[in-house]
């Protein structure tokens, strides 16, 4: 009898163990399942279970699966085996994403229209077919699509360029990237910041408020500010005095404003120049007035230390093949 | 019965090893192994920052592994000294003007110690200049390509005005050409000189000398005093005029001296330098005076 009752509560705490061991049962894997051997501020020593990857580490303590790779930086590069010890970095290890022979760059990209069909009309057009090309091979090669405020927080050391990544950004705000671009967008689950010049919205080829605020309540889609009117923010002919150009400016920058509080209830963090044209004087004026980021169109990537008011950024055409495409996705440069 | 609960213990210590309860056996060898190796290989590259973290790491799970707290403190000052070192470079560098040696040396310090701010502050000033420059170089040449553009345009338009104004001229319609001849182009000028100089011919044939003087006059103002043959036609014009009129005052010099005043003062204006007409005028004025002067007694 005595036996059986002792043979009952083993079994009972083997069954207790084995059960607090299942963890969440089945469901994706909490802080509460980890074995946290160690950790101090800049770092947790973790021991896998079995199920248990490196991407739920990364998911669990740097908020997204695909800083994986800051866990594989601080672990030999290579990925933890399964049931292995693994160090998680708490903390950015290189914020600035700058190595003894190179440095990491986000490379951001700049289309306008879109098409449904598989050509284009005009240069800055460009197909639905070669737009699900470009996406699929960036989502192949593990690109992390970046937004904006990403990139802010990159910009303020907050967090580390990524291995991969890349900002996608549509100007104008033309009606066909509410009708082609933002349902491959969704189907593949890449981030994109809209830049709309508020006269246009409403037009016939625009697109609508009613659009933009379902884009806008969407985890992928930012939309933000190319100005009120499209004119260049750079010094033009009618800017007679040095007066006249800063007045103008203001009225760019405070019309375009007025409107996304109205029709969006926010104001706009981040611009793209119109034509890409950018001048000290808007430069200084959107810093000061708030903006965090703006994107100029001179081709290039960028690193952590560029000009926040002057980002690189590569104009798309529709005469753009896969390999330019590659060019284009630079994620590294050497010194 | 002793078999069975023995076979439980192995099944549950399997089952706790594999959810990381208890570790699987060699775990932080391997760990150790690894991350020595990965810091070694780290130091090697001259990665530094890496190294550092991975010794970091290997310090967590053992505090008194004397070789680990030496590899951190070692790595610690070389990236403290060489991190100095480099900033210091980048400053002279910046300071007698070469851009291209200050970024890389802030490069350095930064890969040293990443976010550090005496590296990263001048590093993206730097930048900034040079992203300015190019903005700047950009908008310039989008400026003149525009300004080019409309030079042209423009340039075009005038040649197809000049074209229609040389036919009016051709056919004789002066009034046309000087209603629509804009500008300040040398072309503009000419076709509105040869306009004048029609309209001069033309009031002389009629006989209308002040016409033809007045358009002759405008027409030597636009030569802008270059034209000498001009100028002679029209000097010889004034004093064509100026000796009529000098003409017509003494013919009535003794009859109405109001009028013959007025000749000579007409005479006068046609051509300042009639010495004789100004002779004659201050007599008539004189003698004007007196009369009156007489009269008034």
């Amino acid at each position: 009898m005595l036996q059986r009752v002792r043979r009952a509560g083993l079994l009972a705490l083997i069954g207790a163990l084995l059960g607090a061991c299942m963890g969440s049962g089945g469901g994706p894997v909490t802080r509460a399942d980890l074995n946290v051997l160690e950790s101090d501020d800049d770092f947790a020593i973790v021991s896998l279970r079995r199920g248990q990857k490196v991407e739920d580490l990364a998911r669990i303590f740097l908020g997204s699966e695909g800083e994986a790779w800051q866990i594989r930086e601080v672990n030999g590069g290579v990925a933890a085996k399964a049931r292995g010890i693994v160090a998680v970095p708490l903390k950015p290890l290189n914020p600035t994403g700058v190595y003894a022979d190179a440095y990491r760059t986000v490379p951001i990209l700049c289309y306008h229209q879109f098409t449904r069909g598989d050509e284009a009309s005009q240069r800055l057009e460009f197909s639905a077919r070669d737009f699900e090309a470009q996406l699929r091979y960036m989502r192949r090669e593990g690109f992390q699509f970046l937004s904006f405020a990403d990139l802010a927080e990159i910009m303020q050391g907050k967090r580390p360029i990524p291995e991969k990544s890349v900002v996608l950004t549509i100007d104008d705000g033309y009606g066909s990237v509410y009708d082609v671009a933002w349902p491959l967008l969704k189907k593949y689950n890449a981030r994109a910041t809209l830049f709309i010049y508020t006269d246009f919205i409403g037009a016939a080829a625009a697109l609508s408020w009613e659009e933009l605020r379902e884009m806008d309540a969407s985890e992928l889609i930012e939309i933000e500010s190319h100005g009120k009117s499209h004119a260049s923010l750079a010094p033009i002919a009618e800017d007679t005095s040095v007066d006249s150009y800063r007045l103008r400016l203001a009225k760019e920058l405070s019309g375009s404003e007025a409107v996304f509080m109205a029709r969006l209830g926010r104001s706009p963090r981040f611009l793209s120049y119109p034509y890409g044209n950018s001048s000290l004087e808007i430069a200084r004026m959107l810093d000061e007035v708030g903006y965090e980021l703006a994107a100029t169109v001179t081709r290039g990537a960028n690193g952590s230390f560029v000009d926040p008011f002057l980002l690189h950024r590569t104009m798309i055409y529709d005469d753009h093949t896969i390999d330019d495409l590659k060019t284009f996705l630079r994620t590294s440069r050497q010194h | 019965m002793a078999r069975k609960t023995a076979t439980a213990l192995a099944l549950a210590s399997v089952q706790l090893g594999g959810c990381g309860l208890l570790l699987p056996p060699g775990s932080v060898d391997d760990f150790v192994a690894q991350q020595r190796a990965a810091a070694e290989s780290a130091e090697a590259g001259d990665e530094l920052v890496v190294a550092l973290a991975h010794w970091r790491t290997l310090a967590m799970l053992n505090p008194d592994d004397q070789r680990t707290r030496a590899e951190i403190d070692s790595l610690k000052a070389q990236i403290a000294t060489r991190a100095g070192e480099a900033v210091e470079r980048g400053e002279a560098a910046y300071e007698r003007g070469d851009t291209q040696a200050g970024d890389a040396a802030m490069l350095e310090a930064l890969a040293l110690r990443p976010g550090m701010e005496q590296a990263l502050t001048p590093l993206r000033a730097s930048k900034s200049v040079a992203a300015h420059g190019r903005q700047d170089k950009k908008v310039a040449a989008e400026y003149a390509q525009r300004a080019a553009v409309e030079d042209e345009e423009q340039a075009a338009a005038m040649q197809d005005a000049l074209a229609v104004l040389e036919q009016s001229l051709a056919n004789g319609d002066y009034e046309r050409v000087l209603a629509e001849a804009k500008g300040s182009e040398a072309a503009m000028r000419d076709l509105t000189q040869r306009a004048h100089l029609g309209l001069a011919d033309r009031a002389g044939k009629r006989g209308d000398r002040d016409g033809e003087l007045h358009h002759l006059g405008v027409a030597v103002a636009l030569a802008n005093g270059e034209d000498r043959k001009l100028m002679a036609r029209e000097e010889a014009l004034r004093e064509s005029l100026s000796d009529e009129a000098y003409q017509g005052g003494l013919e009535l010099l003794q009859t109405d001296l109001a009028r013959a005043i007025e000749h000579f003062e007409q005479a006068m204006l046609y051509d300042p330098k009639n010495l004789a007409a100004k002779q004659k005028l201050e007599q008539a004025q004189k003698l004007k005076n007196n009369l009156e002067r007489i009269r008034g007694a």
